[in-house]
């Protein structure tokens, strides 16, 4: 059973491909098989916090997207150069060429895409689960990978400006019938210490908080020089984190369903 | 589980298939109510207040303590 999972937010900057990504070796570390696909087509960096050099690199959702090389070629195995002692975390990257980003966003993509990724790593690479990193806010491809998908976790920031994007992309999952979870990520520390603070904004924007995971000047410090989980596992933010793979896991093992393109028609 | 069939085409926008236009049915038809965003932003500002105030008086209450108590 593969359980595929959107990592949204309405705005920028709020983390995702940092939560992508220490969220994939988490679950490897409880034993999942993991893939990880940069769908920030415009603007990609998952490959950063991995230390995906260009060379290991070799192809790309682009070129598969132009039939330019097979579905292998651009899935890495980042298990060993992660030195992943459990599961396994597999990684599809986008292009950082300028010109690949024009003419992808130029030319645009099927809808079918999500779901025959998604199918290949169920069928070939028996993954459990498949984390599309997205690009923010509400452009239609974005859409249609929530759509596409099980479980949507949606980051958001404690201002204004992400508790209304948050609470109207939540709105419109639940049009979609999509299950959304809120991880309120950046909290001020203060915040973060209040154990009434999931229920409360949960019962605001009408979306369950999944997770808590407070403002530390140490992720900043990090600067995406490698998975930050796997430098720091004893950190706050690792355990804090954790606690979310395994929410999602319990989550997903009674929530989901098996691939089926047929709910997507 | 349904198969690709007859070979991959990705990069086409000019077979709009099913779940691309039913999502612009569907976004076109979403009638959002301002007003209740604005009632969310306003609830959740107030909450956050609320909270912070019994956080800080939380926090002099036990520095008081700590300051009968000689800590």
């Amino acid at each position: 059973m593969t359980t595929t999972c959107v990592v949204h937010s309405y705005r920028g900057g709020t983390g995702k491909s940092t939560t992508t990504s220490n969220l994939s070796v988490l679950l490897a570390a409880l034993g999942k098989r993991v893939a990880t696909i940069d769908m920030d087509i415009t603007s990609p960096g998952l490959h950063v916090i991995y230390n995906v050099s260009s060379q290991m690199m070799s192809h790309t959702l682009n070129d598969y997207i132009y039939n330019r090389c097979s579905f292998q070629d651009i899935v890495l195995d980042l298990t060993n150069h992660l030195k992943l002692p459990r599961g396994a975390v597999y990684f599809l990257g986008s292009s950082m060429k300028p010109e690949e980003i024009v003419k992808v966003i130029r030319e645009g993509y099927s809808d079918k895409f999500f779901r025959h990724v998604a199918e290949k790593l169920s069928q070939e690479y028996k993954v459990d689960y498949v984390i599309f990193d997205t690009h923010p806010g509400l452009n239609e491809d974005t859409l249609l990978a929530i759509m596409s998908s099980d479980v949507s976790l949606l980051l958001m920031r404690m201002d204004k400006q992400d508790v209304t994007g948050t609470y109207i992309t939540s709105q419109i999952m639940r049009k979609f019938g999509r299950l959304s979870y809120v991880i309120l990520n950046m909290v001020p520390p203060n915040l973060a210490e209040s154990p009434d603070l999931p229920s409360e904004v949960s019962k605001i924007i009408e979306a369950s908080v999944v997770g808590v995971l407070p403002f530390y000047e140490e992720i900043l410090s990090h600067r995406s020089r490698g998975v930050f989980c796997l430098h720091h596992p004893q950190h706050p933010y690792s355990s804090q984190l954790l606690k979310v793979a395994k929410r999602l896991i319990e989550l997903t093992a009674t929530e989901t369903q098996t691939i089926d393109l047929s709910r997507a028609k | 589980m349904m198969l690709m069939s007859g070979g991959r085409d990705f990069k086409s926008r000019e077979d709009e298939s099913a779940l691309r236009l039913r999502l612009r049915s569907m976004m076109s038809e979403m009638q959002t109510d301002t007003s209740k965003v604005e009632d969310v932003i306003s609830r959740f500002e107030d909450k956050l207040d609320d909270i912070t105030s019994r956080l800080d008086s939380l926090e002099s209450r036990v520095s008081r303590l700590e300051k009968r108590l000689d800590i």
